[in-house]
């Protein structure tokens, strides 16, 4: 039998053995954008009150998260002891999941992201719903092709596999709660000296193509300082934002104070480069004050900056900026200007 | 589990100095865990309940006490002018590259500030002092709208110029009542003061416009990309690299400047 609805099995399983429901709490990857499980919208990581003596600290959650009240994450206090287990995650989600690793793992780590990145299990698969609008075959991803995540399912074989400890042991505890599971839920055949087995998320060579292609569009941009792409991009685009909320991998935030009679919390927010206030100063002065600059800073961020960083892309071709921009703008314009696409390629106008 | 680099420390501010109608000098005692700083870094100063921004360290890292130079411009510089000493403040820190203070030993140090931004130059200018043997000479341009735009004016009437280790130039943008010093922007007196290049590496602090006229200056002058320093100021979040806001290029100025040589900026298409 092929795995076709891992969503369903593990629902079915989790009917079966309560205490499974009483610690897992299934999200579904390809209903939400996954970012909002490792870095909500909202995220209170300080409470203080002020008094005559100074300010006392109620760091809540051992100094994390708090979601007590409005102002904090909007998950219910009974979800947020619960572990998550993102089903369906799709090769571009995941792979914009790398990107967050990249800024919120590295010195100084963030325990706020680290805690719930430790605690997610994901389990990651192939792509079934490509629509018009993706285009992660431009940027690298085969979306017939799971990668990362805990849990790996291949549906072309029916197969899963644990990939990480914690995805391994997962699985361990799905099978003990429901015996049928074990033959519904074929084990991925692979070689004892395969990487997988060996729990790296990419081969090499996955690696070394990655690679090659954020160093090959990092190159083509060093040279489109100038482009005219900018100007007519800048006369377009709205500066609403909404590409960078629907965006996997963007990551940009603000920090705020809300402080109500004498106690207050300190918070952080998802916030959007592509606004005008961004980088304004109190002073006045603003480094990127025409939208030209923020929207090249935007594409350079996600095909320069980033690969001369890591080597990796900014962007996962997810499409997601092309549906939701109410201009039509999206990296696929800047793709096709430095000739990695031709237009016939997308149905989709984007003029 | 690892602490919240977002999280700061609690500060207790121990004096206020006024420098001009609208710029305070901040005194305050740092956390026993902050560590020692390095001229040109920055901090994340905190009002509980405003909100947080980064300012230069304008004290010398010698001194047991931070001093931070503030210029009241938006909520969380009003909130901190109006504050009295002994009140708490949040801090974390120190940010940033610092000036190259090792890499510059044995040169002659020539420092260009105007208003506000004396106040990162001030911590480098006092280190070099404390220091002099490290260095060659030292002379400092320093310029603001009127005299009383003029900060620090303890080092710049009496500390310094009382100092036989560093010249001191003053100027005013404008003729003001009682000034006799020299009148014009500083990238003007700059030229005509026309310091040489030979052995110098010089350090530029202030508004951006200022900056890109003393740059213009200095080349003309015969400096080289490499012996011109500035520190760039931008908003920032988080401090530490992650909320990008500040990035310049792919440099980010929290964690890779706030200071860059003249070389680096073209680089990275600044200049």
């Amino acid at each position: 039998m092929k795995l076709t609805d891992i969503k369903k099995v593990l629902e079915e399983a989790f009917e079966k053995n309560e205490k499974l429901e009483e610690k897992y709490n299934i999200c579904d990857g390809e209903k939400e954008n996954i970012k909002s499980f490792f870095f909500p919208q909202t995220e209170k990581y300080l409470e203080f009150k002020r008094t005559d003596k100074g300010t006392e600290f109620f760091p809540v959650n051992n100094g994390l998260v708090n979601d007590s009240d409005g102002t904090g994450s909007d998950e219910t206090d009974g979800a947020k002891e619960k572990i998550n287990v993102v089903v369906r995650a799709k090769p571009c989600s995941v792979e914009a999941l790398e990107v967050f690793d990249y800024v919120f793992l590295s010195e100084p780590v963030d325990p706020l992201y680290k805690e719930k990145r430790e605690k997610t299990i994901i389990i990651s698969s192939s792509c079934r719903e490509l629509k018009n609008s993706c285009f992660c075959t431009s940027v690298g991803i085969d979306p017939y092709k799971p990668v990362g995540g805990d849990v790996r399912i291949d549906d072309s074989t029916g197969g899963v596999v644990g990939v990480t400890p914690k995805g391994k042991d997962f699985l361990e505890e799905i099978f003990e709660a429901d015996e049928s599971k074990k033959s519904e839920i074929q084990k991925l055949e692979v070689d004892q000296e395969s990487d997988l087995e060996k729990g790296n998320v990419k081969t090499s060579t996955e690696r070394e193509a990655e690679k090659d292609l954020a160093n090959r569009l990092k190159d083509k941009l060093d040279n489109m300082q100038d482009s005219k792409l900018w100007d007519e991009l800048s006369l377009r685009c709205l500066g609403c934002g909404v590409c960078t909320y629907y965006c996997p991998s963007c990551h940009c935030f603000d920090v705020c104070d809300y402080y109500k009679k004498d106690t207050g919390s300190r918070y952080r927010a998802w916030d959007s480069c592509m606004f005008s206030e961004f980088t304004s100063m109190a002073g006045g002065h603003n480094p990127r004050p025409t939208k030209k600059d923020r929207i090249k800073n935007r594409f350079y961020h996600k095909f320069n900056y980033l690969p001369k960083l890591y080597e990796k892309l900014g962007c996962v071709g997810c499409g997601k900026c092309l549906v939701h921009c109410p201009v039509g703008i999206s990296p696929l314009t800047l793709l096709r200007e430095m000739g990695e696409i031709e237009d016939e390629d997308k149905s989709i106008s984007t003029s | 589990m690892k602490t919240n680099p977002l999280v700061p420390a609690k500060a207790k501010i121990v004096s206020i100095r006024e420098e001009t109608s609208d710029i305070k000098t901040f005194e305050v005692e740092p956390p026993p865990e902050f560590p020692k700083h390095i001229p040109g870094q920055c901090a994340m100063v905190s009002v509980f309940g405003v909100g947080e921004a980064l300012f230069s360290i304008t004290s010398p890292p010698e001194e047991d006490n931070l001093e931070f130079s503030i210029k009241k411009t938006g909520k969380v510089t009003d909130e901190l002018h109006s504050m009295e000493a002994g009140t708490e403040i949040g801090l974390r820190g120190p940010y940033g590259n610092g000036f190259p203070v090792e890499e510059v030993k044995g040169k002659n140090l020539l420092f260009i500030g105007g208003g506000i931004g004396l106040a990162p130059l001030r911590s480098l200018i006092k280190y070099a002092l404390n220091n002099k043997e490290d260095y060659g000479s030292l002379q400092l341009i320093y310029g603001a709208r009127t005299p009383d735009d003029l900060a620090f004016k303890k080092d710049i009437y009496e500390n310094w110029p009382n100092n036989s280790d560093i010249s001191v130039n003053l100027s005013v943008d404008v003729e003001s009542p009682g000034w006799d010093g020299y009148v014009g922007f500083v990238p003007q007196y700059l030229e005509e003061l026309s310091p040489s290049p030979e052995d110098t590496i010089t350090f530029t602090c202030g508004p951006p416009i200022m900056i890109k006229f003393v740059v213009q200056g200095l080349e003309k002058l015969g400096f080289t990309p490499s012996q011109v320093i500035s520190t760039l100021e931008y908003k920032m979040k988080c401090g530490v690299g992650k909320c990008g806001r500040c990035n310049i290029g792919e440099q980010y100025v929290c964690k890779d400047g706030p200071v860059f040589t003249l070389e680096e900026l073209k680089e990275l298409n600044y200049f």
